[in-house]
Parts: structure tokens; C-alpha cells; sequence
């Protein structure tokens, strides 16, 4: 899904934003085809084509009017040089005698005068005139020119005649006013294009029709009337072709305005014809005469007008105005006339009839199509958008009523909505009154289901928008508020809640969750748990009544940290506390731990049972519990150890008086045993001194323990200090005893052999089989007695000797059958008969080979070596008298074991050929056991000298380091120190 | 709320639509003119020659500065005469075919501008002048404008014509000096008589040889005007009342006078009348002096042609037309004033524009000078400031006789009532009755004395068969009768008197 689809928007944002941009598109495209779908260039075309085509047909008209009856003189001309040449004839006169101031002239113009009136009617123009060359020398000329100032109307009679030139008294015989700029004759003076240029053509072009010698005029003043006109002329040729004069008419600059309705081109006025002449192809035109006054206004006063050809086709050329003015572009349409027959002496005179239209009056009509079309659209569009924004309002009014609606509806109870006539908004009406009653029904059963549960639980619900608290009267019930409404005001449940506060049991962030420790009207204690979710707009809780569940938990965690015997916190709970309390040294400030452990229990379980053992744990605890409220924790570790820690006391004294007081009360106590009989109550217990020993509350313990366990391996019943110094040197019999258990269990020892060679032979006679553990902790054998003595594994230590030692030497490769193997018994300990049955089954063949070293300590061992005795007798197997010299092992075990062998100890052979003393006391031995028929082995002989004085007094075997040191492979002896021996043998059976 | 941006706009773009439909920005008094959409003014006209020529040249004036300023363009056409431009106007208001469309300023005379007044088509002008503006003016001109029931202004007083007398002194001096008159003699229609019987006599005796080749001193031409304005000076309007209750008063004693003072004058020979106009026959001598319009000083030659190669250059003096010795000091005044037709306000204001301009005294001296023609103006009726025109004028032969003019123009109007012929149905066609009855009368009686001269009877004699209460009483009763004839109302309206 894009992103954009998840953002939220209103629906009359949506319907108007899609309508309007329908809207948008659809009037651009509206736009856009009317500008750019050739429409408005269509319309302009014809604007212009229109233009083009009306200047075409007003060209012709005019072309027509010019050619065909202003100009057509043929009539009059054959009249006229007709009457001329029969007057001429008449009179006996020449053409040259056609002068001024000649009577006879006069008459002859006055003759003609009427022809020239007809012609003035007959073609409509504004005047007509002869002219008589006369004599060519002479500065006046001869002649007629008549005006009508109303060519079109023409009255009958003469009122609208001038005379502008000719006799004096033609006025009067003519009834023809005599115009203010009257002469009675022409001038050469004068501007007389009119006489002048057909004249000239006619002599420059002789033979040629007097009608192709016809000549138009630009526009010219007669007299200084302001009367402009033009003039068409032609020669008055005599029967021989010779020119004498002219004939011509006028045409007034007026009139020929009125042959130029320029409102034909537009109605509004605001286009000109303008009739002008060219003498150079149309690269400027010289007006003759123009009609429509924008013409002035755009252009003003001109004498040349200049188009440049413009893209637009059929004729149409532009002009731009001047800048000054108006600055407009104008479209002109240039029709030339054809006003003379090709080759021609005016040829090159061009007439042009041009029309003009301001090109925004030209386009006016495009101009407003387009611009009513695109206000049509702003229009379309504006009330689109309003019609988008009207059905967007009448869309979202209901739908934002039915969200108020339902906003404020109880979602409690079914909802009922009313209709908006939507189809499918009502849809969803319906769909929200169906999961409404839905939710309702829900709510109710569940409601229903809870209160069959029993499950006692409130909510509420806070809208902090309306301030508004609804809560539920299960909440009320809870929080023993009954007196209080369900629906309140945010402010007052927040208070409420701020009340509750001192009954905080245990707050926890992480969940929201607080449990609220309560006393109910009974006095009997109710845990109730508030879970709250807060958001911007609300904060909702729920309230669970959790006591049972407290409770509970309560029991376990009571059972779980308590000693059920004794009611004491167990060794965890211990664990705990002291732990919380060692992270809080001033509230320890001098502190003493104390660890003890119950004298007897073994005895009084073994003795009267286990409930009176129970019984006497019972007593010591509940003399303990007595403390606990000395600033004491009491704690039983297991079966008879407890744990006692003293804390925040100012002095060592102080405490030390307490703990004295503990232990006088402790031997007050007794355990009334059956038959009336008392049993004092005796413990063990080590002192371990905080801070003075340790800060660590485990190392505190473990201090403790061994000053427990130093007094239980002493004088038991006693009390003592830690001692750092024993602690040092002991502390591993106390941490190694799983090492030990291990040791023993995985066998983890190896067994190196030692040789015990023959003086005489200098050769084995077999091996000293000598514990190694295989262990760090426990690496010294004599460590592994202590604390197998102290552990009282001792018969594990002597069954593992037995069966490791013996299993070792039996898998020594290349011994000779005949070589012993000499195996230490631990003296206190004797292996029962089942373990010898197995001994004997596991090493049937190897039961004459071992030689038992004994040693005796007190009368335990006696007995044990008795049995010991009993077992090597029964397997022929040899005994051996250990640290012979040192302890236990004197003179009457050697009498009462009779032993195979004497080991004489090393103690008393170190240095002995120095000690005259060791010597003496060596030799008596010997001399003893030979007497007795025991050999004497002399162990730990480290030195040649010394195996040379034991040997020389007597000893049979030696055994030491200078033979060889004992090793997992026996090692053999060095020859030259056999030969020594065997030597020293030699010497001393020499002085024998 | 969200939406209100949306509205907000929806409202602005409704705004900007309505505002674009809406074809008034704002509203004023006067209608606002622009300079890009130029209001077009047709004026037509019945002015030729130089008067035309005079009105051009301001027209153009007007269209460089103020029409070019303001979005004006005035194009003026000449529609031949009074007559042809009337009945143009009322064609063109008719629709009828081929007629063109209606002018927006049109020349009008009081009764001319009636008709078409008749057809609703005249604009009243009141509304684009102030009281300040108009007092401006001359009061007989506007009062003149002011043809319709209502008094509305309805004619635009542009220039005014009165009648001068116009004498060829070059021809008069060398008379006055062998008779004594003066040019004051000729003050009074008396005086003028008897100064042309002297002149009849003095020309014909400078040619002993030919008896009876004495020649007229005197002609004149617009014979309504006399009329009109003799009978006033005597103290009877001839033509009275308003539109369709025309009065015509044809008082017996004063047609006697005016018959006296012309008709006998001329069947004499003392007074002429030759070619079309006067000013015709002052150009090839026929006579030196006449009363015309003072737009006739245009015509009124600076050389006399004596032959078609013959001529000398004459000197010419303007004076105050002459009237009845015994009559009262009233001048008639006359000319066309504009009219504008009825359109929309921005047009009429348009056309107002162009005429207070056209008025303004240094247009309206500069129109003036040229046509011959009194500026409408009280402070343009100044000759100092006209002269102060002429002075920068090349030609100073014409402009000093321009000057005389004035001169005269300023004095008769100083010492004289102006009055203008009233304006009713039919009027047009009682003043062509005065314009001819009269001098056909005279003309034709001239001609029948000539004749008998010609058989040998003396002047005198031949004068005296003519010359008779009879003859008189003839011509009246005729002419009461053509008058009453042109009355639509028929006898009732006429008066008549001194029988």
C-alpha cells in the first residue's frame, strides 16, 4: 500500500479536492482547446479573410465607379472636339487662337458649358472642365471648370453649381454663382497636373487613343478653398491627333470619402478605408483620401503610410502605429486598382484601396469568444469548486454528526443511530448499532460472566479531553468509595486516587501496576491492584482485588525463605537479607557473625529418635528467635547449624556481652529426655567479627564456618574467634571437601613407585606404592589424610589405597614375579570383609606380592591392625612396620604385630653417619630385628654416606632417593650406587 | 476549521467571476472617457470653402490635443448645404434606405433643428454644463439653442452671423469724392437710396456717350432677412410663436417700406441683382457694395474682373448693415449651431467636450477669422483679441479686411439689439417666400423696365408704371397669401395689418 493512502483526510477534502481537480483538468482541457485547437486561429482568419474579402469588393465597386462613369469621358470628349472643331471652322480660327480674352472663345465655352453640366450629371462627379492649350506661349489658359457642390442629389436646376473658372459674364448668362476663389482664367502658375500631364503624354505618345492617355490626379487644390480633389483627364485631340487641350472631371476629396463607407468593415466604427497612390510598388503609399476617423487617431497627419507584409495570407499586411499614439498593430488589406491599360504613359501610378482594422478590433470578436469561453470556465470552475465544497459539506455534516453522535453515545448500551440518507454511510450505521448491541451483549456477558466468577475487579476510565470519570461500581466496591456516583467529574477520581496513595504496598513503573494494601471493616488486611494506561486523551485502570492471590504468595514466599521445624528464616532467606544488609554498612556498624552448630543430635536422633532430635533443634531455635530482636538475624542452615547475625551495635563489648548472654542462656536450656532424665543443650559455634574480619557478609560466613569447624575438630561444645592465621592454613580442609569427595569418587589418584633394593643384591625387592592425587587443591597426600580424617572418609582414602595401588602395580609392565609391592594402610582404618572378599576376588593372583605398612596410633589402630594382621596372614601376604622410630610405632607393637619388615623412619636416617646417637639407636634396632628375623628397611636414604653407615649397621633393604626416587615407571637403580651397596653389604659382612 | 480555506477560496474565485462580469469599476457624474477606446464623433456639417477648410483645420486641431488627451476623434463632413444636411439627418433618423447613420453632432438653425427635435432625437445639453459655463456665453446665443417647450438647450452655439455691408471703396472714393458722400451716409436704408440713385447718376455720367449706363451701387441677399429684421426694426415681428403655432404679422405700412426700399431702388437700377449672389456680381463689377452675411467677406473680391483678361485690385470697407432710419437699432443674428443626437452619456459628454472646446475663445477667434463667422464668447467678442489672431496672419490683406469686419461686426452688435427668426413648423418654407418674393418681383420688374427703356421710354417713365400703390397692393396681397400658405394651421395664424 503507498503511503499516501494512509494519511488522513476528510471527506470534503477528498470530494472537493477530487471534484475541483476534475474540475481543473476539465477547464484546462476546455481552455486549452479553445486556445490551442486552431479555433481562435480559425476565427481570426476569417476576421482577417472578412476584412480581405470586403476591401476586394469595395476595390471593385470603387474601380468600377472610377472607370466606368467618372472617368468615362468618351461622350463628351467627340461632343465637345466636335462643337470645337465646328466652331473653329465657323469662325476661320485654329486651335491656337483658343485663348483668354477672346469674345469668341467665351462663346464657344459657354457652348460648351452645357455639355460639360451634362457631364457632370451624367458621370456624378463633383466637376468637369476643358482646358485650352491656345497659344502654347501664353501664361493664361483658356477654359471651363464647373463644380457641383452636390454631385449625388442634383437638384434639376443649377443651385449647386460653381463656376470656378471661365469668362466673367458666364456667371451671370449661367445663372452660376462665381465661387469666392473664381478666376476667369487659368494659370500656368498654377498646379494644373491635371492639363499638364495628359497634355505632355499625348505629345510624348502620339497615335495613341485620348482614353489611354487619361490621367488621375492626386489630390490638389484649385484654389485655396481647401477643396481637395482629384481629376481624371484626357487630351482633346483635333481630327489630325494633335493635342489642344483637355477635358476632365473632378472628383471632390468629399465625394470620393463618401464612395468609402468605412462602417462596412466593422460596425463599431473603428476601421478606415484609405485610397492612396504608390510610385514605388506599395513600399509607401501617399493617401488621397481616407474615411473612418480612428484612421487620424492612429496614424494622425500623414503624408506616407508604410505596411510591412505580415505571415497572415490573402493580401494582409500589418502596420504598427506609432508609440507614441497608440502603438497598435493594425491589419491592412491592400487592393490595387487597375485604373490605367497596361503600357500606359501612367502605368506606374498605382491606386490602392487599403483597409484597415485595429487588430484587437479585427480579433474583437475571437477576443471575446475566447475570453467569454475562459470566464465561462472560471465560472464553470468557481461554481464547480462551490458545488464540490456544498455536496462536501452536505456529505460530511451528517457523517461529522454521527461521529459527534457517536461519540458521545454510552458504548454501554446498544446504540441507535439516526438515518443521514447516505446509503453507505447508513450501512455503516447499521454496522455500528449491530456491533454496538454486539459489544453490549458482549459487555453484559461478560459483565455476568465476572460476577459468576466472583472475580472482584473495577475499572474506570478518564476522558481528560471532557473531564469527564466514568468508573465502575466494582471500583467503588474496591476501593470502599460506595457512597460515590459511577459517573464524576476526572478531578475528584484523581483525588481519590491521590488519597489512596498512602496505602501504596509496592509500586511497579515497568507495568503501571500498584497494589494497595487495605484494611477492610472486619480489620482483616485486602490487596487490591490498580493497572493504569495512560494516553493523551484518557487514562484507563483497572482494579483487581488481589488478596487471596497475596496471600498465597505470601505462603509460598514463607515457606519458601522459613525453616518449617523451627520457624527460622532458612539459609536462602538468610542469604537475602544479609546480603541486602551488607549494601547498608552503617546500619551494620560493628556486627558478628555467628555460626553454630548442635552438639549431640546425632547422639539423641541415635539415641531417642528423631523426635526428640527435633525437639532439641526446637529448643536451640527458639532460644535464637530470641535474639532477633537484639538487631539479630536467625537463621537455621540445616539440620543442626544455624546462623546468628548481630548487627548495629556501637562496640565490640557490647555485643560481645550479648553474645555471651546468648550462649549462658543456650547452657541454661535443657531437652527433657524420657525417664525424667536432661539434656543440656551444647553447640559449637565460630565468631567471625564484622568489620573487623571482613566487610563480605559470604566471607563473614565462611570465617565463621571455619572457626566452627575448628572448634568442632577441637574441643567441641567451645566457642571461638576466627582466627585469620589457622583460617590461612586450614581453610582448604573446609573449601576441599568436595575435592576430596571428588578425589575419592573418580579415583583421581595416581600411584608412583619407589624401589626397595637389597643390600646384598643391589637389586629391588620390591616397591613402595605412593599416593599422588591427581588433584590441585589436594595435592599433597598427607593434605588428603587430614581431610579425609577430618571428613571422615579415612575408610575411603584406605578402600581407594588398597584397590588404586594394587591395580597400578599390577599393571607396571616387566616386574618380576618375586618383587613385593609395599602398601600404606591408614592405621585407624581396617577394610570390612565384604571389601577384602572383593580385594581377594579383584587380585586373586597378586595376594602373596603386597606387603601392608602399618603404623598405630592409639587403640583403634591396635584393633584395626590386628585385623590387618588376620587378613595379610590369611593371604601369606607380608606386613611392614612403618616410621619405624617416630610415634606410635615403638618397641610393643613391634612384639605384638611381629612384622615381615621394620621401616626404619627417615627422621631417624637424615645425617645419621654425622649422629653418633642415630647410629647407636640405628644399630640397636637392627640389631634387634635380626635377632627376631625382621629385616630392617632404612627409608629415605638421600646420600651415598648415608647408605654406607645404615648398610654398614645393619640395615637389609635401603630405600631412598639416591637409589632412586619413586616414579610412575619404577626407575632403575644407577649400577655404580647398586655396586656401592652391594659394596658396603660386602664390607660389613667382612667384619661380621 | 478545516474547510474554511476551501470556502475562502471558493468565495474569492466567485468574487474575482462576478467582479469580471461586472462591466462598471466605478461610478461618477460624468461618464469616465478612454484614451484606447476613442469615442468616434460624426459631425456633419453644411460648411464649403473656407468655412469648411476653417473647421477642418480645428477639428484636426482638437483630434492632436485634447480628442488625442481624452479618447475623442471628431470627423466632420460637409453635407452640401442647410437643406441637403436637414433632410440627411431626418432620412438617417427615419432609417430610411440607404441612408447613412444618424451624425452625432449635426449643424442645426432653430428651425431646422425642430424637426428633428419633433423625432426625440436631440440630446439636451444642460446636463454637461455648469451655470458658470454657460454664462460664458453670449445670452441671445443660448437663448437661441433653447427651441424645445421645456427650454432645454438644444443647439450648441458655435458661430453666429450677422449681416454687414461690405462696399468696394476703390470703386466708392473717386464717387464720394465727386459727390461728398461719406460711407455714414449709407447707415440708413435711406441714406443708402439716395447715396445709389447718386452713384446711378455719377457712373452714368462719366460716359455721356451712353445714356443710361449708370450702375447699381448696391445688392443684397438674403431678402428674408430683410424682411424679417426690417419689420422688427419697425416695430412688428413678422414671425412669431413656436412650433406648430407659428405666427407670421404681415403689417401693410412696414411691407410698404421694405417694398420702398428695395423694390424701388432696383426697378431703378440703383440697386442690382445679376449673377447667383452679390458678391458675384461685386467680382466683375457690377456693383461695389451689398449686404450679406459676414461670412461673406470670404467671398467678397479683391479684384474686380472687368474682362476675362482684364482686372484691378479693389480696396473694400465693412459697415454696420444699414436700417430704416425711423426703426429701431435691431440686427438679425443667424448661423447654424450644433445639435447632438441622442445616444448614450459617454457619447453626449463626448460631443459637449468637443464643442465647449470648439468654443473656447482662442479656438472659436481662430474658426472665426477664417469663416467670417462671430465666436459665440463674451470674451471672445473682443477686437484686440481677434485682431491679436489676425496679426499673426500671412496674407494681411485679407486679414486687415477680416479686421474690418469685426470691426463692424463688434460695433453693430454693440449698438444693436441682436434678434433671430423664430423657428416654427413651416418657417423654412415663409422665409423662402420672403427670400424671393420680393426680389422676383423687383427682378422682373427691372427687366420689363429695361425693355420699355429700350423702346425709348425714360427711366423715369418706365419706373413710373411700375412704381404704384397698385402694383404694391398687388404683391402684398400675394404674398400674404404664399405666406399663409405655409402655415400648416392655415389663415388663423397670420395677422394681418394696415389695410
Amino acid at each position: 500500500m503507498i503511503k499516501l493512502s494512509l494519511k488522513r483526510h476528510s471527506i470534503i477534502k477528498r470530494i472537493t479536492l477530487s471534484l475541483a481537480a476534475v474540475l481543473t483538468l476539465q477547464s484546462l482541457l476546455f481552455a486549452a482547446f479553445i486556445l490551442l485547437g486552431g479555433t481562435v486561429e480559425q476565427l481570426n482568419q476569417n476576421a482577417l479573410d472578412i476584412l480581405n474579402e470586403r476591401a476586394i469588393n469595395r476595390k471593385n465597386d470603387l474601380e468600377n465607379e472610377m472607370i466606368e462613369r467618372w472617368s468615362n469621358l468618351m461622350q463628351s470628349q467627340e461632343v465637345i472636339q466636335a462643337k470645337v472643331a465646328l466652331h473653329l471652322s465657323q469662325t476661320g480660327r485654329t486651335y491656337a487662337d483658343l485663348s483668354p480674352g477672346n469674345q469668341q472663345t467665351a462663346d464657344l465655352l459657354a457652348l460648351l458649358s452645357e455639355e460639360l453640366i451634362q457631364l457632370m450629371r451624367r458621370n456624378v462627379v463633383s466637376g468637369a472642365f476643358v482646358l485650352f492649350q491656345g497659344d502654347t506661349e501664353a501664361e493664361t489658359k483658356t477654359g471651363l471648370y464647373l463644380r457641383n457642390l452636390s454631385p449625388i442629389s442634383n437638384p434639376g436646376n443649377n443651385s449647386a453649381l460653381l463656376l470656378e473658372r471661365g469668362p466673367s459674364n458666364l456667371g451671370q448668362l449661367l445663372n452660376i454663382p462665381l465661387d469666392s476663389g473664381w478666376q476667369p482664367v487659368f494659370r500656368e502658375s498654377e498646379d494644373l497636373a491635371f492639363y499638364q500631364a495628359p497634355l505632355d503624354a499625348a505629345k510624348a505618345h502620339p497615335g495613341i487613343q485620348a482614353k489611354d492617355l487619361g490621367y488621375w490626379s492626386s489630390p490638389f487644390l484649385l484654389n485655396k478653398d481647401n477643396r481637395h480633389s482629384i481629376t481624371y483627364s484626357q487630351p482633346l485631340l483635333s481630327p489630325q491627333g494633335e493635342p489642344y487641350g483637355v477635358i476632365g472631371v473632378e472628383v471632390a476629396l468629399d465625394y470620393l470619402q463618401a464612395q468609402l463607407p468605412f462602417t462596412e468593415l466593422n460596425q463599431d466604427r473603428n476601421s478606415a478605408y484609405l485610397l492612396a497612390t504608390t510610385k514605388d510598388n506599395g513600399q509607401s503609399f501617399q493617401p488621397v483620401v481616407s474615411s473612418g476617423p480612428i484612421l487620424k487617431a492612429l496614424f494622425g497627419e500623414t503624408t506616407a503610410f508604410t505596411f510591412h507584409s505580415s505571415s497572415r495570407s490573402g493580401g494582409i499586411t500589418q502596420a504598427q502605429t506609432d508609440p507614441e499614439r497608440t502603438g497598435e498593430t493594425v491589419y491592412a488589406s491592400i487592393q490595387y486598382f487597375n485604373l490605367y491599360n497596361t503600357n500606359t504613359p501612367f502605368e506606374q501610378q498605382r491606386w490602392a484601396l487599403i483597409a484597415m482594422s485595429r487588430s484587437r478590433d479585427l480579433f474583437h470578436f475571437s477576443d471575446k469568444v475566447v475570453s467569454s469561453l475562459l470566464l465561462f470556465s472560471v465560472i464553470l470552475l468557481v461554481l464547480g469548486v462551490g458545488i464540490a465544497c456544498f455536496v462536501g459539506y452536505l456529505v460530511s455534516k451528517p457523517i461529522l454528526l454521527l461521529a459527534k453522535q457517536v461519540s458521545t453515545l454510552d458504548p454501554a448500551v446498544p446504540v441507535t443511530l439516526p438515518p443521514i440518507h447516505v446509503s453507505e454511510i447508513d450501512d455503516l450505521s447499521a454496522a455500528i448499532e449491530s456491533l454496538s448491541k454486539n459489544v453490549a451483549d458482549n459487555a453484559s456477558r461478560l459483565s455476568q460472566i465476572i460476577a459468576m466468577t466472583a472475580i472482584p475487579i473495577g475499572a474506570f476510565d478518564v476522558n481528560l479531553a471532557a473531564q469527564m470519570a466514568y468508573v465502575t461500581k466494582g471500583f467503588l466496591e474496591l476501593f470502599q468509595l460506595t457512597s460515590c456516583a459511577e459517573q464524576m467529574s476526572a478531578a475528584t477520581l484523581l483525588e481519590h486516587l491521590e488519597s489512596l496513595k498512602q496505602y501504596i504496598e509496592e509500586e511497579s513503573s515497568a507495568d503501571q501496576t500498584t497494589v494497595f494494601k487495605l484494611t477492610d471493616k472486619d480489620g482483616a488486611f485486602r490487596w487490591i491492584r490498580l493497572t493504569m494506561v495512560k494516553t493523551e486523551q484518557s487514562i484507563l485502570g483497572v482494579v483487581v482485588d488481589v488478596t487471596a492471590e497475596t496471600i498465597e504468595k505470601r505462603r509460598i514466599e514463607y515457606e519458601r525463605d522459613y525453616d518449617l521445624l523451627t520457624s527460622l528464616p532458612n539459609r536462602r532467606a538468610f542469604h537475602d537479607r544479609l546480603t541486602r544488609l551488607e549494601a547498608e554498612p552503617d546500619q551494620i556498624k560493628i556486627g558478628a557473625l555467628i555460626m553454630m552448630d548442635l552438639d549431640n543430635l546425632k547422639h539423641i536422633n541415635d539415641t531417642y529418635g528423631h523426635d526428640y532430635g527435633d525437639e532439641y533443634i526446637r529448643l536451640a531455635a527458639s532460644v535464637l528467635r530470641s535474639y532477633s530482636a537484639h538487631s539479630a538475624l536467625v537463621a537455621r542452615m540445616s539440620g543442626d547449624e544455624f546462623y546468628v547475625f548481630f548487627y548495629g551495635y556501637e562496640s565490640k563489648p557490647t555485643l560481645k556481652q550479648v553474645i555471651y548472654d546468648m550462649r549462658r542462656k543456650m547452657d541454661e536450656t535443657y531437652l527433657l529426655l524420657p525417664e525424667g532424665r536432661r539434656l543440656k543443650l551444647r553447640a559449637s559455634a565460630g565468631i567471625a567479627w564484622y568489620p573487623k574480619d571482613s566487610r563480605s557478609v559470604s566471607e563473614l560466613i565462611r570465617f565463621a564456618d571455619f572457626a566452627m569447624y575448628q572448634v568442632k575438630t577441637a574441643v567441641k561444645g567451645g566457642v571461638k574467634d576466627f582466627d585469620l592465621g589457622s583460617y590461612q592454613r586450614d581453610a582448604f580442609l573446609l573449601y576441599s571437601r568436595e575435592e576430596l569427595n571428588r578425589l575419592i569418587d573418580e579415583k583421581l589418584v595416581d600411584f608412583v613407585f619407589q624401589p626397595i633394593v637389597s643390600c646384598q643384591t643391589g637389586m629391588p625387592i620390591g616397591y613402595e606404592a605412593l599416593m599422588r592425587p591427581r588433584s590441585k587443591a589436594l595435592s599433597h597426600p598427607l593434605d588428603v589424610l587430614r581431610l579425609a580424617r577430618a571428613q571422615s572418609k579415612l575408610y575411603q582414602i584406605e578402600h581407594l589405597t588398597w584397590f588404586a595401588a594394587m591395580k597400578a602395580f599390577e599393571a607396571l609392565p616387566d616386574i618380576p614375579e618375586d618383587h613385593l609391592v609395599f602398601i600404606n594402610s591408614i592405621p585407624s582404618q581396617a577394610l570390612s570383609l565384604a571389601d577384602i572378599a572383593q580385594f581377594e576376588a579383584s587380585f586373586a593372583p597378586m595376594l602373596t606380592r603386597y606387603v601392608l605398612e602399618l603404623t598405630e596410633h592409639d587403640e583403634l589402630n591396635r584393633k584395626n591392625n590386628r585385623l590387618k594382621q588376620k587378613s595379610t596372614g590369611r593371604h601369606s601376604a607380608k606386613l611392614a612396620l612403618d616410621d619405624f622410630g617416630m610415634g606410635h610405632n615403638n618397641d610393643v607393637i613391634l612384639l605384638e604385630l611381629q612384622p615381615d619388615f621394620v621401616k626404619v623412619d627417615m627422621n631417624i636416617i637424615r645425617n645419621i653417619h654425622q649422629d653418633p646417637n642415630r647410629r647407636e639407636l640405628f644399630r640397636n634396632l637392627a640389631h634387634f630385628c635380626r635377632e627376631r628375623g625382621i629385616h630392617v628397611i632404612a627409608e629415605g636414604v638421600e646420600t651415598e654416606a648415608e647408605m654406607e653407615v645404615v648398610v654398614s649397621l645393619g640395615a637389609d633393604f635401603v630405600q631412598g632417593y639416591y637409589l632412586a626416587k619413586p616414579a610412575l615407571q619404577p626407575l632403575p637403580i644407577p649400577p655404580e650406587r647398586a655396586q656401592a651397596l652391594r659394596r658396603a653389604y660386602a664390607e660389613r659382612s667382612q667384619r661380621v | 476549521m478545516k474547510r474554511a480555506p476551501l470556502f475562502g477560496l471558493a468565495f474569492l474565485l466567485l468574487c474575482a467571476g462576478l467582479a469580471a462580469c461586472s462591466p462598471f469599476s466605478s461610478s461618477a457624474s460624468l461618464p469616465q472617457l478612454n484614451r484606447k477606446e476613442p469615442v468616434i464623433l460624426e459631425v456633419w456639417h453644411y460648411y464649403n470653402g473656407p468655412q469648411k477648410a476653417a473647421f477642418d483645420e480645428l477639428v484636426t486641431a482638437f483630434n492632436e490635443s485634447v480628442g488625442l488627451e481624452e479618447g475623442i476623434v471628431v470627423q466632420g463632413y460637409g453635407q452640401g448645404n442647410v437643406t441637403d444636411l436637414i433632410n440627411a439627418v431626418i432620412d438617417a433618423a427615419n432609417k430610411k434606405v440607404g441612408a447613412g447613420k444618424v451624425p452625432d453632432i449635426f449643424a442645426a438653425y432653430a428651425d431646422t433643428a425642430y424637426a428633428v427635435d419633433q423625432l426625440g432625437l436631440v440630446a439636451s445639453l444642460d446636463t454637461y454644463l455648469t451655470e458658470e459655463e454657460l454664462a460664458e456665453y453670449r445670452p441671445e446665443f443660448i437663448e437661441e439653442g433653447r427651441i424645445s417647450q421645456d427650454g432645454a438647450l438644444k443647439i450648441f452655439p458655435i458661430a453666429k452671423s450677422i449681416e454687414l455691408l461690405f462696399i468696394n471703396t476703390t470703386d466708392w472714393t473717386p464717387f464720394a469724392a465727386a459727390t461728398g458722400y461719406r460711407l455714414e451716409d449709407l447707415g440708413t436704408l435711406e441714406g443708402l437710396a439716395q447715396a445709389a440713385e447718386a452713384y446711378y447718376l455719377w457712373t452714368d455720367a462719366q460716359t455721356p456717350e451712353i445714356p443710361e449706363d449708370g450702375k447699381a451701387l448696391f445688392g443684397r441677399d438674403a431678402m428674408a432677412n430683410y424682411c424679417i429684421i426690417g419689420s422688427q426694426q419697425l416695430g412688428v415681428e413678422l414671425f412669431s410663436g413656436y412650433g406648430g403655432q407659428g405666427v407670421i404679422t404681415t403689417d401693410k405700412a412696414v411691407f410698404r417700406s421694405l417694398w420702398d426700399q428695395y423694390y424701388v431702388p432696383f426697378i431703378n437700377g440703383y440697386y442690382g441683382a445679376f449673377g447667383r449672389f452679390r458678391s458675384d456680381d461685386a467680382k466683375i463689377g457690377k456693383l461695389i457694395s451689398f449686404v450679406g452675411s459676414s461670412t461673406s467677406v470670404v467671398y467678397f473680391p479683391d479684384r474686380v474682373a472687368v474682362s476675362d483678361v482684364e482686372s484691378y485690385p479693389i480696396e473694400c470697407s465693412v459697415l454696420p448693415a444699414p436700417m430704416f432710419a425711423a426703426g429701431k437699432q435691431v440686427a438679425i443674428q443667424q448661423g447654424a449651431g450644433m445639435a447632438v443626437t441622442k445616444s448614450d452619456p459617454k457619447t453626449e459628454y463626448a460631443a459637449t467636450i468637443f464643442l465647449k472646446w470648439f468654443t473656447e475663445a482662442e479656438h472659436n477667434i481662430r474658426f472665426a477669422v477664417s469663416s467670417g463667422y462671430l465666436p459665440v464668447k463674451q470674451d471672445a467678442l473682443q477686437l484686440d483679441k481677434i485682431n491679436e489672431v489676425l496679426a499673426g496672419w500671412e496674407d494681411q490683406a485679407t486679414a486687415e479686411r477680416m479686421s474690418h469686419t469685426f470691426a463692424a461686426a463688434l460695433e453693430q452688435i454693440g449698438n444693436s439689439t441682436l434678434y433671430a427668426s423664430k423657428a416654427f413648423e413651416g418657417g423654412t418654407q415663409a422665409r423662402m417666400v420672403l427670400e424671393q418674393s420680393l426680389n422676383d418681383q423687383a427682378k422682373a420688374d427691372r427687366e420689363k423696365v429695361l425693355e420699355l427703356m429700350a423702346q425709348g421710354i425714360s427711366r423715369a417713365s418706365a419706373v413710373a408704371q411700375f412704381n404704384t400703390d397698385a402694383n404694391f397692393d398687388a404683391w402684398h396681397e400675394q404674398i400674404c397669401k404664399q405666406l399663409m400658405e405655409t402655415l400648416p394651421a392655415g389663415p388663423q395664424n397670420t395677422k394681418s395689418s394696415g389695410d
